[in-house]
């Protein structure tokens, strides 16, 4: 295998599979990525054996073949050459790679490509059609809420669903949920309902992410396409293929509150400020903060029993009754980040039941908190 | 600042249940429990049978013994349960700090209530009197600055009646209080305080808090306190729950592994159940556990943490249990251990409910 590649569109292929190519070393080969040389370029395929990342990229074929080397190496190396042509050669036996930029040199170790695991299958036809720009909003604006604990396997992950134009994401942890309904101009005839595993969707926003860079993509679009236990996701010339999670996701909406009726309007930017600078004293453990609200104001107040306490006032929108409620501050402040609204509205029963938080203009986004005992 | 709790207790509820529904019962000695050819056990009693000492947790062949006129009702716990809720609705009615001991028990913090002017000894009759008026059932009450003493307090003039101890009464009441009115003290420890001149919380108060500790462990330090009338427990209005099991008692003992084996898919069943119904996840379970009761009374568990909740994992600890003695078998039961909320992490968060 011989090739030549810019810098440049080398390095871009290779910090796409980066967030799954192991570090522990617990399969020596899953370390390593596989480069396979095509007429007109390469791919480059990683896989943890749950997410499979392949990319195609130009470069020029001087002989063909196939190599796999350890990824993260690879990566240091090129990340360090000068913005250079780079060429890239292998010997005999497929033992070691060459590869050399202007007057620097390097020789790395191979491992044999046929024992690279196999790109997932998956299938050709599509099952849904998404903006890109559409899917990056909804996965930024749900993904905080996913659960790490490993009990309920069933949250850890986004739901996404989809229904004729009707698309909706869906994250939680079971203290709070994140839900993000849009439509999708595409209409799509089967129900789709999967469950991107956390790590996947993380993978899958920073290819997204990298896109932005690419070119001006108002309108691009991505290709889903889902079997019974995969689902993979294409975009241009990069493929992602994620193992799902098998099981049900909860009926989440029950759980979203239909009587709150004490509605609080605020200015999101001020009300993350104020809510950064009392969460610095709220209780290491339990991240609590206070919120009251009367007539048009709200009260932030964090204790912490060892180091002292903060109080801040913002001037609100709201007329209903008083009410004090005590929110993992850090839950409201994930969604604050994300909301990018100029206003929201912060609707409350009491102090015991859940706090719905959306923009003021619409309810396509919900964010529910439930409180804290205080 | 004070406290004021009040300790409400019905009169014999299961049995005044049934005696209000059944008039022919009345003024008859009458129990609420199992059947006594089938080693059933007395859950109530009404005061005729207590008469003839008759009392809950003997069991019904010599409750039969003491007290041969007894009539022997089972248990209807629905009814109960319906009754029972009634009787909450009425102590939400003043305040929220509603800590439940079961189904005819609970203590109420009244400190700071606005109703009749913050006395809770009104309170306690209102409330007493709006349980008559909405089940027909009788209830002792007990006003007292702390648990302890409010459930003292209640036993005092049952049944249908309240007694006050007001804070500046605590010390003189206190004083002449037997030990054994303190939950904990029980035949075997009172005994053991009459040797060594130990009758009442007076006697009590002359020990040091060392002095306790060496004659009772670490109860003593519970002692120390209580025996000057001080509690400082807070009425708690959710209990966590720790730990969750069936029994069953057989009414011929079982006498090896396959007549044993043959009873597990219903004590599996009826566990499951009570699980369900209690709406615990799976994930909260710690570990599991069995119970082997054997034809001389004395028991043994078996408990296991990380397995999966299942019949087999049930019987692979059962086995283990049942060949620990080579004796029939009078008693199984199953269950499993929750994990705490601290283990859980976060206990004042609340959770959605998915």
């Amino acid at each position: 295998m011989e090739f030549k590649i810019a810098r440049e569109e080398f390095l871009k292929g290779l910090q796409k599979v980066q967030g799954i190519v192991d570090t522990k070393g617990v399969m020596p080969i899953l370390s390593n990525i596989l480069i396979k040389t095509q007429p007109s370029g390469i791919d480059i395929f990683a896989t943890d054996l749950d997410i499979g990342i392949r990319g195609s990229y130009g470069a020029k074929i001087i002989s063909k073949g196939s190599a796999t080397v350890n990824g993260r190496k690879l990566h240091e190396i090129v990340r360090e050459l000068p913005d250079e042509e780079i060429h890239l050669k292998s010997d005999k036996e497929n033992n070691w790679i060459n590869i050399t930029c202007k007057k620097s040199t390097f020789k790395i170790a191979c491992l044999p490509a046929e024992e690279y695991p196999a790109f997932p299958a998956y299938k050709e036809e599509k099952d849904l059609c998404i903006e890109i720009n559409l899917l990056k909003e909804m996965l930024r604006k749900t993904n905080f809420s996913i659960s790490t604990d490993e009990t309920r396997y069933t949250l850890n992950g986004v739901l996404l669903e989809s229904e004729g134009k009707d698309i909706s994401m869906v994250g939680t942890d079971g203290h709070r949920l994140a839900c993000i309904k849009k439509s999708n101009g595409f209409d799509k005839k089967d129900k789709v309902e999967i469950i991107i595993p956390k790590k996947a969707q993380a993978e899958l926003l920073k290819i997204l992410e990298a896109g932005d860079s690419d070119q001006g993509n108002g309108k691009k679009t991505i290709n889903i396409s889902v079997e019974k236990n995969h689902a993979a996701f294409k975009v241009d010339k990069m493929i992602l293929v994620t193992r799902l999670i098998d099981g049900r996701f909860p009926n989440y909406r029950q759980v979203i509150p239909e009587d709150n009726n004490n509605n609080v309007v605020i200015d999101s930017e001020l009300f993350l400020h104020a809510l950064r600078r009392v969460a610095i004293l709220a209780d290491e453990k339990s991240r609590m903060v206070k919120f009251g609200v009367q007539k048009n104001l709200m009260t932030l107040v964090s204790d912490n029993s060892e180091l002292g306490e903060a109080r801040e006032e913002i001037d609100v929108e709201y007329k209903g009754n008083d009410i004090t409620i005590g929110l993992n501050a850090k839950y409201v402040m994930d969604i604050l980040n994300v909301i990018n609204v100029e206003k929201i509205v912060f609707k409350l029963k009491d102090a015991d039941s859940s706090c719905l938080i959306t923009p003021t203009d619409n309810e396509n986004y919900r964010c529910i908190v439930m409180p804290m005992r205080i | 600042m004070v406290k004021k709790i009040i300790h409400i207790d019905m009169d014999c509820f299961y049995a005044a249940i049934e005696m209000r529904d059944d008039k022919s019962l009345h003024n008859r000695p009458l129990a609420v429990g199992g059947d006594p050819s089938t080693r059933g056990v007395i859950s109530a009693a009404n005061y005729e049978a207590r008469k003839f000492g008759v009392h809950s947790a003997i069991s019904s062949a010599r409750a039969k013994k003491l007290c041969p006129n007894l009539i022997i009702v089972h248990p209807n716990m629905k009814k109960y349960v319906e009754e029972s809720r009634k009787i909450r609705a009425v102590f939400h009615e003043f305040t929220n700090l509603v800590e439940p001991l079961s189904l005819d028990e609970a203590y109420l913090d009244v400190t700071g209530s606005n109703h009749f002017k913050g006395s809770a000894t009104l309170i306690a009759s209102e409330i007493r009197k709006l349980i008559f008026d909405k089940t027909g059932l009788t209830a002792s009450a007990g006003i007292a600055p702390n648990k302890f003493l409010a459930k003292v307090a209640s036993d005092w003039k049952k049944p249908n009646g309240q007694f006050v101890i007001t804070p500046d009464k605590v010390d003189n009441f206190i004083k002449k209080l037997p030990v054994q009115r303190i939950l904990g003290v029980g035949k075997v420890t009172a005994e053991k305080m009459a040797k060594i001149g130990l009758k009442t919380c007076g006697n009590l108060q002359k020990l040091s808090i060392n002095d306790l500790c060496s004659h009772f462990g670490s109860f003593g330090n519970h002692l120390y306190g209580i025996c000057r009338g001080k509690d400082d427990r807070p009425v708690v209005t959710s209990k966590e729950r720790k730990s969750l099991s069936i029994e069953k008692t057989f009414s011929h003992d079982l006498r090896d592994y396959e007549e044993c084996k043959e009873q597990l898919p219903m004590l599996y069943k009826r566990f499951l159940k009570r699980f369900e119904r209690k709406d615990i996840k799976e994930q909260d379970i710690k570990t599991l556990f069995v119970k082997v009761k054997f034809s001389d009374f004395k028991s043994t568990t078996v408990e296991r943490g990380l397995i999966e909740l299942n019949g087999k994992n049930f019987w692979a600890l059962l086995e283990e249990g049942i060949k620990r003695r080579n004796l029939p078998i009078r008693l199984l039961g199953l269950g499993a251990r929750l994990k705490t909320k601290d283990k859980k992490g976060n206990s004042k968060q609340l959770s959605l409910k998915l």
